[in-house]
């Protein structure tokens, strides 16, 4: 009897645990369709540290690195019909200068590559040169004349926080210049603050790590760029 | 019946919708031109003007990110080369011949075509010329930091091969000599602009010429390339003083002294200073019979005579618009007249391409150009911009 109870606890434990996996499984599909640029060792390596420093379970961080790339998607998606000028492939480029502003603002302008409307954002370094991590050419610096965005829905905003932390946060942002890209935006609020970055991640470490301000509007695993947009701290400067 | 009828026109709607939103937009192959066409084509002889059009760097995530040489023929009909994209690339024009660069080639275009393969890939281009004194084609790129500092990375040479070096500087503008180029370089730390030559002998040389004197330039950016004659250099900076005012002065160095005098330029009070950003601030100024000449973004052409130093705005272009939004317009300075590539959404063509006369101050010709407007918005699944415009003649 108690052999046949075992048995039958092992064998719904596996289905359960079989279905759990099909479920994971096809979330690690999904993500690895809205980011093909990571691979798959690489997302589930970032998942199983991240699971083994919060005791969370693995699936459950898929779950929520699935959910948070949807949101991301579905935003883009709705801000995307909201403005029927938005560029259907315009990268990160577009048609105005993003023009002058103060040392640690940021702009922000619709993105949209091959598979996604992310967004993008870059700092000013001073009132005229960005400092920003674009896909191929890493972080860089580049004019604010020569830096076109889109003309419809780019913006620059301010961060509520002392000049002091600003220019640190701006000058910390340049130090990681000829850093290369990354394309893990699921993960990389817990990924290193140095290294290969992509747009929000540097300047979310920027005053992470310079005023200890979290510029994520909706925290969980991964920072976007319209996180850093809609960051709770931060102040609309102007319209582009 | 009727039933079966509107059936049918909804999938076939349907099928229409999703051909067309899945279809890859594409050029024209009587567009697009293959290296083997180049000499068969007679390409240079029959070129009035080119345009150099370029996906930005993150496009080139999937390694897919396109250029084109757009070459305007004499009939205004467009044959367009295609190469890997490299954002604010620029064409060189020598002597016979020009060159074209992509993130990965050098490509020297006379009656054929030579292709030099680089090492490095660069995505962020700063600017290209041909040094006439030395025979000379070099390029630029604004490539950031390596493990000891900045490096702007240096392609140069001509049809029988190319070097590359670097300069160790962020370079904010630049310009050409017949011997040598200048550049502006910024240094964030003293907050100062700095003035020096790079010359291209046995090895690439820079020689500092001198700090620009210049309050903070926490708030002041380049708005056209360096310009020299005999006796000086010529800067042009403004210093942004608020979201709606700015003053843009020239800056005079003087070679044998360096000694350094500003003039005020333009003021701008109240403006939407984005839109007074030059169409393309590396060709938006030259010296022609004695004048600064400096085009803004409001389409306004100012001079500054460089004996009496007297400032005077010259002429505007024809039914310019003053919006900041851009649509791939250019400028470029030629023999004492402005080029200007410019759009209308009225005309059929969309651009055309404007030649004024900096003297009288008149508009001179005005060309359509025919299939531009197609490669600019059929690029495959990518957006191209323009970054360059030479005229050939």
């Amino acid at each position: 009897m108690k052999k046949t109870i075992l048995a039958l606890s092992l064998t719904t434990t596996m289905l359960f645990s079989q279905a759990s996996f099909a479920s994971a499984g096809t979330h690690v599909d999904e993500i690895l369709k809205l980011q093909p640029d990571i691979s798959k060792r690489e997302l589930l390596q970032d998942v199983r540290m991240i699971a083994s420093n919060t005791g969370q379970t693995e699936q459950s961080i898929i779950e929520q690195i699935y959910t948070e790339l949807k949101n991301d998607q579905e935003k883009g998606k709705e801000e995307k019909l909201a403005r029927s000028d938005m560029s259907t492939y315009g990268g990160s480029g577009g048609t105005i200068s993003v023009g002058s502003s103060t040392k640690g603002n940021f702009y922000y302008t619709p993105s949209q590559t091959a598979y996604l409307d992310h967004g993008h954002v870059g700092m000013y370094y001073s009132s005229t040169t960005i400092v920003e991590s674009v896909p191929s050419a890493g972080v860089r610096t580049i004019s604010t004349t020569a830096r076109k965005v889109d003309s419809s829905g780019a913006m620059v905003k301010s961060v509520t926080t002392s000049t002091t932390n600003r220019n640190n946060a701006a000058n910390w942002a340049n130090t990681q210049v000829g850093q290369s890209y990354s394309y893990n935006f699921a993960t990389n609020r817990s990924t290193s603050h140095t290294g290969a970055k992509n747009c929000s991640k540097l300047i979310w470490s920027a005053y992470k790590l310079n005023g200890s301000l979290d510029l994520d509007v909706d925290g969980g695993l991964g920072v976007y760029p319209r996180d850093v947009r809609d960051a709770k701290g931060t102040v609309l400067v102007r319209n582009i | 019946m009727k039933k079966s009828i509107l059936i049918g026109a909804i999938l076939l709607l349907v099928a229409i919708l999703v051909i067309s939103f899945t279809k890859e937009k594409s050029i024209p192959d009587t567009s697009l031109l293959s290296a083997d066409e180049i000499s068969k084509k007679e390409l240079l002889q029959n070129t009035k003007a080119i345009i150099y059009l370029s996906t930005t760097a993150d496009q080139d995530i999937d390694n897919k990110g396109v250029s084109y040489g757009v070459f305007v023929q004499d009939d205004n009909s467009v044959q367009a080369l295609p190469m890997k994209g490299l954002e604010l690339g620029s064409i060189a024009v020598g002597k016979d011949q020009i060159l074209l660069e992509d993130k990965n080639n050098i490509n020297i275009i006379s009656d054929n075509i030579k292709k030099f393969k680089m090492e490095t890939p660069q995505y962020t281009g700063e600017r290209t010329g041909y040094l006439s004194g030395k025979e000379l084609f070099f390029s630029i790129y604004n490539s950031g930091f390596v493990e000891d500092g900045y490096s702007s990375d240096v392609r140069y040479g001509d049809s029988k091969g190319f070097n590359v070096d670097n300069i160790p500087y962020y370079i904010v503008a630049s310009g050409t000599t017949e011997n040598s180029v200048h550049i502006l370089t910024q240094d964030f730390e003293t907050n100062r602009f700095n003035l020096k030559e790079v010359t291209f002998a046995e090895e690439l040389k820079i020689n500092d010429i001198t700090t620009v004197q210049s309050e903070s330039t926490e708030n002041m950016q380049v708005l056209a390339p360096i310009l020299s004659d005999e006796n000086y250099y010529y800067l042009i900076l403004s210093t942004i003083i608020n979201d709606t005012n700015e003053t843009v002065s020239i800056y005079r160095i003087n070679k044998e002294t360096l000694e350094q005098e500003t003039f005020e330029f333009i003021d701008y009070t109240n403006v939407d200073l984005t839109a007074t950003i030059p169409y393309n601030y590396k060709n938006s100024a030259t010296i022609h019979n004695n004048k600064l000449f400096y085009a803004n973004g409001l389409g306004e052409i100012y001079s500054f005579n460089l004996d009496s130093t007297a400032v005077s705005k010259d002429f505007s272009l024809n039914k310019v618009s003053n919006s900041k939004v851009r649509h791939n317009e250019e400028t470029y300075f030629k023999e004492g007249n402005l080029y200007v590539l410019r759009y209308s959404p009225d005309k059929k063509e969309h651009y055309f391409l404007e030649s004024y006369s900096l003297e009288k101050g008149n508009l001179t010709d005005s060309i359509d150009i025919h299939g531009l407007d197609t490669i600019i918005n059929e690029s495959q699944n990518k957006k191209v911009y323009s970054y360059d415009l030479k005229i050939l003649k």
